[in-house]
């Protein structure tokens, strides 16, 4: 008691914090998704301020390169896998805090499970593909998410309450870019992503404290080269809107839509999971794990309704994009949140 | 004499034209502002990005006005 008290007594006597927001803060538990750029930052300040409970989630194993900006680890860490090593660093700044570590990447199969033991989400990974499937999730199961990005000088900062709005990243950029330089071509500083790490912990600290100027389903694009920042109000994209990229218009099913498409003889059923996912469905329909495909493709019916599955959504998405995108069949849909929907209603 | 407007740019669009600003000559609805910016400007046609405007994504065309603050966020996903 009289330990919380001194530690956090500078940040308790400021505006609006108090005893009730350092309760809110040790009450809490974040999953941090990246313990890299910045993760390392973002995690040296949740932990530091008292967040009660925090995730790591990392499956990379440090490299010398990861030390000009990953600024938990050092020379000596070199081989060892970051979600342990970060969880080593952090742990005697707060003894009480209780750091769990995942030391593996997040993935379809685990991140339900992940995530839905966290108040809120902190993206600190690097690329679009786990992003995308961060954000689905969190949206699916209504958590708090807080996006940060970086690109050479610049930044780029989003916090999605998932509240009854439902604005998530799709609001933003509708479907994961193909464009994507990674920090091995396009470079990073050490200084700025320990700028856009801290800005991630301060808005998720805003958020849990509840203060009224935390970022509110909008995105700060930050130039820390010229001191350029631009903040953006995001609204809910138009549910019917066509796919900006490809013109074509993206068809959800709800479980109820998806139930009528069973067993109907113009339709085929395709569920794109792996082979040793489970449980396997009831009902008739043809499998085609996602990787393989675009060289079974002939196994499909233009003539016929398409109709995708996988395990939470976002491999359906991507099998019903390429279907579009590059075999031109018109008629496909997909089950939004996956054959697990499905199941958690029978 | 030809209105001009403002457009920032962000990311690796500033790359592009090695500027952080470009000037566009004004139109008043939002589809004519992006035509006129590729017309002009061809490099950034295969590029993605969003447009902002007065601090508002836009994805529907609406009318502009001569003041408006205009920026040009293409996705980042570095960390």
């Amino acid at each position: 008691m009289t330990d919380n008290y001194l530690r956090f007594q500078r940040q308790t006597i400021l505006p609006n914090f108090g005893d009730e927001a350092q309760q809110k803060l040790l009450n809490s538990k974040v999953l941090v998704i990246g313990a890299g750029g910045l993760g390392c930052p973002c995690l040296q300040y949740l932990v530091s301020c008292g967040i009660g409970t925090i995730g790591i989630v990392d499956g990379d194993i440090i490299d010398i390169s990861n030390l000009q900006r990953q600024i938990l680890f050092t020379t000596n860490d070199i081989g060892k896998n970051k979600s342990i090593i970060a969880k080593e660093k952090l742990k005697d700044i707060h003894p009480s805090t209780k750091i769990d570590s995942f030391p593996f990447y997040i993935d379809e199969k685990n991140a339900i499970d992940l995530i839905s033991k966290y108040d809120v989400v902190v993206d600190c990974t690097d690329n679009f593909k786990t992003r995308y499937l961060i954000n689905d999730v969190c949206a699916e199961l209504s958590t708090p998410l807080i996006f940060g990005a970086n690109f050479q000088f610049e930044g780029q900062l989003a916090v999605f309450k998932m509240d009854d709005s439902m604005i998530n990243l799709r609001d933003v950029f509708p479907k994961p870019p193909k464009q994507a330089m990674r920090c091995e071509e396009a470079g990073a500083l050490g200084a700025v992503l320990g700028i856009m790490g801290s800005l991630q912990a301060l808005e998720t600290i805003k958020l849990i404290t509840e203060q009224k100027d935390g970022l509110n389903n909008e995105i700060l694009y930050l130039n820390l080269m010229k001191y350029e920042t631009i903040k953006i109000k995001i609204s809910k994209k138009m549910p019917d809107v066509t796919c900006p990229m490809s013109g074509n218009t993206i068809i959800d099913l709800n479980v109820e839509e998806f139930i009528g498409k069973i067993n109907n003889p113009m339709v085929q059923l395709i569920d794109v999971r792996n082979e040793i996912e489970i449980p396997k469905v009831d009902f008739e329909c043809i499998q085609i794990p996602l990787p393989i495909l675009k060289e079974n493709i002939h196994l499909l019916n233009k003539e016929k309704e398409i109709v995708l599955f996988c395990h939470i959504g976002v491999r359906s998405l991507e099998a019903l994009e390429l279907l579009q995108d590059e075999f031109d069949f018109k008629h496909v849909s997909h089950l939004k949140g996956g054959i697990m929907k499905y199941f958690s209603m029978k | 004499m030809s209105n001009k407007i403002t457009i920032k740019l962000f990311g690796n669009l500033s790359e592009l034209v090695n500027t952080h600003e470009i000037l566009i000559d004004f139109k008043s609805t939002f589809f004519e502002l992006k035509a006129e910016l590729f017309l002009q400007f061809p490099m950034f046609e295969n590029k993605e990005f969003v447009f902002a405007i007065d601090q508002k994504l836009i994805h529907e065309n609406i009318l502009i006005n001569q003041n408006a603050e205009i920026a040009l966020l293409p996705p980042f996903s570095g960390g």
